[in-house]
């Protein structure tokens, strides 16, 4: 890994010029590493891209067809029903909330990930695995 | 006694360094630091948690607090009866080339420099050096093989400075009292924390300096992301986790519950 150059003050300033309300807006965020080159021939494949593309699809028309639109575009109303989160997973999922100080759009933003992770996993129920997955994609929630 | 070091530590050189801070504080030293970001601010955290008394030397003016976000721990320095001390004059503003002269102050008012995690070239070094010339003693902590910020403190080391792992290695050397023994800190990280193996068998995978992030640990292991991702978002929940530099570390401090 390549270091960063730049005083604590600088990344600090830098990575503040990205406004909160923005940030709460941005669902997944990966971070990366750089693969050294001597690595990348020996790299076990992992799988094909169309392979994840049929996944992508087939999560996609389960969606049309639950509710005739894309989890993106559930309004609160419809998320809870057509999401419905068992006790322990919306503990869990008010539990980050209090911890992170996350906003009623980061709350349902999650939430509306959650349910893509369990379309992805062919799953009818969002589970609380699905809610955790959502809530690792979150970089941005800064811890209280 | 001065604890100084990384701007950016690890997990581990921070948790190191609030723990000393808080042993000494009990001990009766007056913990001494710069009031920067990381290792400084774990310092005097360290002390105020141990009802001690600790001072800030700083770069700027004492009316100019650097970096704002600690405008709250000076205040609380001063609040436990502590000081914050500066050989500029009011309304200094955070300039470069102060910083070493401050170093030098540091070193010059304290018996002791402990060096907790500092990159080669870094301003912690300044002290330490500051330190020798003024015939002060000048200790550190190991760290990390793989850890860049164990290169400074282990040239310290390798140059005959005094091998710190709790704070007993330092009042000894104030002639405090206390043997030197070699057991370890009290290691924080089970405080408190329910160990659940079916999901926690990750935890064994991550270190306290490294950050390794999700794909990294999910290949090491060979389960899907998705899976490793959530395990590691609860370990996070419960505090047992944290993020470090776009990845995840052991958390060796429990926040505030172990304050």
């Amino acid at each position: 890994m390549r270091t960063c150059r730049c005083t604590p003050g600088a990344i600090d300033t830098y990575q503040r010029r990205l406004s909160g309300p923005l940030l709460d807006r941005i669902d997944l965020q990966v971070s990366v590493c750089r693969v050294p080159i001597e690595a990348l021939a020996s790299e076990p494949r992992g799988e094909p891209s169309s392979l994840v593309r049929e996944r992508v699809i087939h999560a996609r028309r389960r969606q049309i067809e639950r509710q005739g639109a894309l989890n993106s575009q559930l309004k609160p109303g419809r998320l809870r029903q057509l999401a419905p989160l068992a006790p322990g997973s919306r503990r869990t999922l008010e539990r980050w909330s209090a911890q992170r100080g996350l906003t009623a759009r980061g709350f349902h933003r999650a939430w509306r990930v959650a349910r893509t992770a369990a379309d992805l996993d062919g799953s009818d129920e969002v589970l609380e695995h699905h809610i955790l997955e959502a809530l690792g994609f979150r970089l941005q929630d800064v811890a209280a | 006694m001065a604890i100084v070091g990384s701007r950016r530590p690890s997990p581990y050189g921070e948790a190191v360094a609030e723990q000393l801070g808080l042993e000494l504080a009990r001990a009766g030293v007056v913990v001494v630091s710069g009031l920067a970001l990381g290792i400084d601010a774990a310092a005097h955290r360290g002390a105020l948690n141990g009802g001690g008394v600790t001072v800030a030397v700083m770069g700027t003016g004492v009316d100019v607090i650097y970096p704002v976000a600690h405008t709250v721990l000076a205040e609380s320095i001063l609040a436990a009866g502590g000081a914050l001390v500066s050989q500029f004059p009011d309304g200094t503003a955070p300039r470069r080339h102060n910083f070493p002269a401050r170093n030098f102050t540091m070193a010059a008012i304290s018996d002791v420099v402990v060096v907790v995690e500092a990159a080669e070239g870094s301003g912690a070094l300044i002290t330490a050096e500051a330190a020798l010339d003024l015939h002060k003693e000048v200790m550190a902590v190991p760290g990390s093989v793989f850890s860049p910020l164990s290169v400074g403190t282990h040239s310290l080391l390798r140059d005959g400075a005094g091998l710190v792992q709790n704070a007993r290695d330092v009042l000894a050397l104030l002639n405090r009292g206390g043997e030197v023994l070699d057991d370890p800190l009290a290691t924080p990280q089970t405080l408190g924390f329910r160990l659940r193996p079916e999901r926690d068998g990750i935890l064994s995978h991550l270190s306290d300096v490294l950050a390794l992030n999700a794909a990294e640990l999910a290949r090491k292991l060979q389960l899907p992301v998705a899976e490793v991702l959530g395990r590691l978002t609860a370990l996070e929940l419960d505090g047992a986790v944290r993020r470090h530099q776009g990845g995840y570390v052991r958390a060796l401090r429990r926040g505030k519950e172990r304050a």
